[in-house]
Formats: structure tokens, C-alpha cells, sequence
């Protein structure tokens, strides 16, 4: 499933894949993958993103009902 | 002079040492003779009449020493005559004995003992009877293949024969393939070195590692596979013409191969930051020396022995093609990044 949470959280801050992959750390496709929903990333790696992008989990990672 | 220079000082001093130990271990000297000759075979005799050919020569010991006999006769010739090469020491025991038309051999590594003098014997085996006897006096039980008749027909023939001795140290192709995996792995060290930069990190992140984990995986499946197929073959007596060597490493090569293409197209192969332009050079580098060798195992004719494709030959070109299978993948990775990125 796409996050789409994640690419809205990443265009608002005005970052691309590349920024945000060099941030927490990992490769672009790293942060493609999880944003197309094809790589579920462990819990510190989303911390590392949620930190990054001044977000929760819960607002970053958590699918509300209905979603 | 900086911790990095040293360390490619160290893995260059021991690339140089490796390479020395590898010209070491195959010095050589040689003994060998070139002669033609001419003869007909009538009636299934050979005219003029004689059992061992004049060219036969002989070869004495100056110490103890190992090494293997090559004898090539006639490489190009048809068939149409048998001929039988025997080593003989100086009490008459057989040393090394091959028959064959249009023979190419090598001997095992053969000891000579000092001051021994072995001779050289060829013999033109006219007839199915004379090979046969011929057979039974110088193989085991007369354990040789069967030829058909057509092998033995009268005509006039010339035939070329080469005899070499190669002394070697013993056990020196099993020494210099075991230095030329150290070499290769010296190699990689080399570059892995020159390719650090201290002061970014490189490293694998959890996606990498994760998708490296199923590359392994599949070709762990894929080895599994190659070898099943391989077993149904010889359970079936279908022999491929290729040596064991060979067919053993391919089954690594199928691995590798896998291994690389799900790594790759999963951007899984390189860690961050890793200085690829450096790892591609080297693989070209070393790719193009491969290649490089296997066509001059083609273009020596020793790439196939007797139909069957001989590990020595063939191993440098397999390896050369992995690498070169490897580049392609990741110029299509690079191709289909640079799509998805637009």
C-alpha cells in the first residue's frame, strides 16, 4: 500500500527522495520503495524519518480506519 | 604516509609476492622435439616397415625432479591412422602411454629420477589387430576404446609429431590455482581500499541488507536447481562435453549471476556512498584481462580437448562473461533509474 502520508510530509517540507534518504541515512530508492509501499521499514528507520521530518509515527506510519 | 597508503602498500607488496610465487611455481624447463615423417600403409602394413618411428627420442634426469609429458600429433589430420606414444625408463617400465588419431595429451605429473634416462617411442598402429595388441601390452587389461575399422586405411600419410617435458614443481597447478584465487582476492582488496573514503560512511542500509538477503536466497535456489538438473543428467548417462572443473564452476557462476541480477536491480549491490566509478573501472580492468585470456585458449586450440571444453581454457572466458554480465546490469539499472527519475 502507498504512503502517501510520507511523500505529502516530504514534498511539504520542499525535500526530495535524495534529501530525505540523506538525512536518515539510507539510499533514494530506500525512501521510493517505502513511499510505493514495497519495503515495510523497521521501527528505527521510521523514527529516523518521523524525526526528519518533524512528524509522529502515528501521523507518519498509523492507517486510520477507512484509509 | 596515511593508515590507507599503508594498507595498499601491504595488499600491493602481497599482490607482488603472490604473482612472484606464481612464476615460481610454473618455471619450467623444457625438453621437447618437433620431427615429420612420411610412410603409406599398405595392406594394413606400414611401408617401410619398422615398429618404433626414428623421431622417438630420449630425455635424461640431471636430479630428481616432477614433471608431464605433452604430446600432440597431427592435430588437423582425418582419420585413417592410429598412432601409440610410450615413455619408457631406463629399465623398460611404462612411464606414460597414450593412443590415439590425431592425439593430444597430457601425462600426469610424472616423478624422473636422477640420472634415469626415458625414452621416447612412437608406433604407427595400422590395423584394428595392432592397436589391439598394442593395447594389451601397454594398457591395464587392454582398457582402451573401441575403433571403428574406418580408422585403418591404407594411404600414404605424413604425420608431425611434437614431444614436450615440462618440469614443474610439484603439485603446481593445484598451487597456482589456489595463488591466482589469493591474487584475485588480493586484487579486490586493493580496490575496495582505494575506493574508501573515510570520511563519508559506507555502508549497507536495512533495505540493502534485506534485499541482499533474498539475492542469496534465489541463488542458493538457482545452485540447487543447476545442480539438481545436473544429477538428472548423469542419472540419464548424458554427459555433457565439458570437464567437471567446469561444470562445478558453472554451477557458481549460476549463483553469482542470480545473485548480481536480483542485488543489482534492486539496488542492493553497491552500499551508500560507495565510490562505484572506482569498482567499475576495476571491473572492466579485470573483466577485459579475462575475456583477454579465454580467446587466447580459443586461438591456441586449447579451449576444447578431444570435443570436451577443458576448465583451463575455458575458466578465465566464463569468468570474463560474469563480469561483463555484471556491467550490463548495472548500465540497465542506471538506464531505468535515470527513466524513473524523469
Amino acid at each position: 500500500m502507498k504512503n502517501l502520508k510520507l511523500k505529502a510530509a516530504r514534498a511539504s517540507f520542499d525535500m526530495s527522495q535524495q534529501d530525505l534518504a540523506d538525512k536518515v541515512g539510507v539510499s533514494r530508492q530506500t525512501i521510493n520503495a517505502i513511499e510505493k509501499g514495497d519495503y515495510n521499514p523497521t521501527i528505527n528507520l521510521c523514527i529516523a524519518i518521523c524525526k526528519a521530518l518533524n512528524k509522529t509515527l502515528d501521523e507518519l506510519f498509523w492507517e486510520n480506519e477507512g484509509n | 604516509m596515511t593508515k590507507k597508503a599503508r594498507k595498499i602498500l601491504v595488499l600491493v607488496v602481497a599482490l607482488v609476492m603472490a604473482i612472484a610465487g606464481v612464476v615460481a611455481l610454473s618455471y619450467s624447463r623444457e625438453h621437447s622435439s618437433y620431427f615429420e615423417d612420411e610412410f603409406d600403409i599398405v595392406d594394413s602394413k606400414v611401408v617401410p616397415d619398422y615398429k618404433a618411428l626414428p623421431g622417438g627420442g630420449s630425455f635424461t634426469a640431471d636430479k630428481d625432479t616432477w614433471g608431464y609429458y605433452s604430446v600432440t600429433v597431427s592435430p588437423d589430420a582425418e582419420s585413417g591412422v592410429i598412432i601409440g606414444f610410450c615413455v619408457k625408463d631406463g629399465d623398460g617400465n611404462q612411464v606414460f602411454c597414450v593412443t590415439g588419431n590425431a592425439l593430444k595429451a597430457d601425462s600426469v605429473m610424472l616423478k624422473f629420477k636422477e640420472g634415469e634416462e626415458y625414452t621416447e617411442e612412437f608406433e604407427v598402429l595400422s590395423s584394428k589387430e595392432s592397436y589391439e595388441k598394442y593395447a594389451k601390452e601397454h594398457f591395464d587389461d587392454g582398457d582402451i576404446a573401441g575403433v571403428s575399422e574406418s580408422f585403418f586405411k591404407d594411404g600414404h600419410y605424413k604425420v608431425t609429431y611434437i614431444v614436450e617435458m615440462h618440469e614443474r614443481v610439484k603439485h603446481a597447478r593445484e598451487f597456482s590455482l589456489v595463488m591466482g584465487f589469493i591474487i584475485g582476492l588480493l586484487l579486490v582488496a586493493i580496490a575496495v581500499t582505494v575506493a574508501k573514503n573515510d570520511k563519508v560512511t559506507v555502508d549497507y542500509d536495512e533495505r540493502q541488507i534485506a534485499m541482499q538477503g533474498k539475492s542469496y536466497k534465489y541463488a542458493f535456489f538457482a545452485m540447487l536447481g543447476y545442480y539438481g538438473f545436473w544429477m538428472l543428467l548423469e542419472a540419464f548417462s548424458i554427459s555433457i562435453p565439458a570437464s567437471k572443473t567446469l561444470l562445478i564452476f558453472l554451477g557458481i557462476a549460476v549463483g553469482i549471476a542470480v545473485m548480481l541480477t536480483n542485488s543489482i536491480m534492486k539496488d542492493a549491490y553497491f552500499k551508500l556512498n560507495e565510490n562505484r566509478k572506482c569498482f567499475i573501472g576495476f571491473f572492466i580492468f579485470i573483466g577485459v584481462f579475462n575475456i583477454g585470456i579465454g580467446i587466447v585458449h580459443i586461438l591456441r586450440g586449447t579451449f576444447i580437448d578431444n570435443g570436451v571444453v577443458t576448465a583451463s581454457g575455458s575458466l578465465n572466458l566464463l569468468c570474463g562473461l560474469l563480469i561483463g554480465y555484471l556491467l550490463v546490469l548495472l548500465l540497465i539499472k542506471k538506464i531505468k533509474d535515470k527513466r524513473d527519475e524523469e
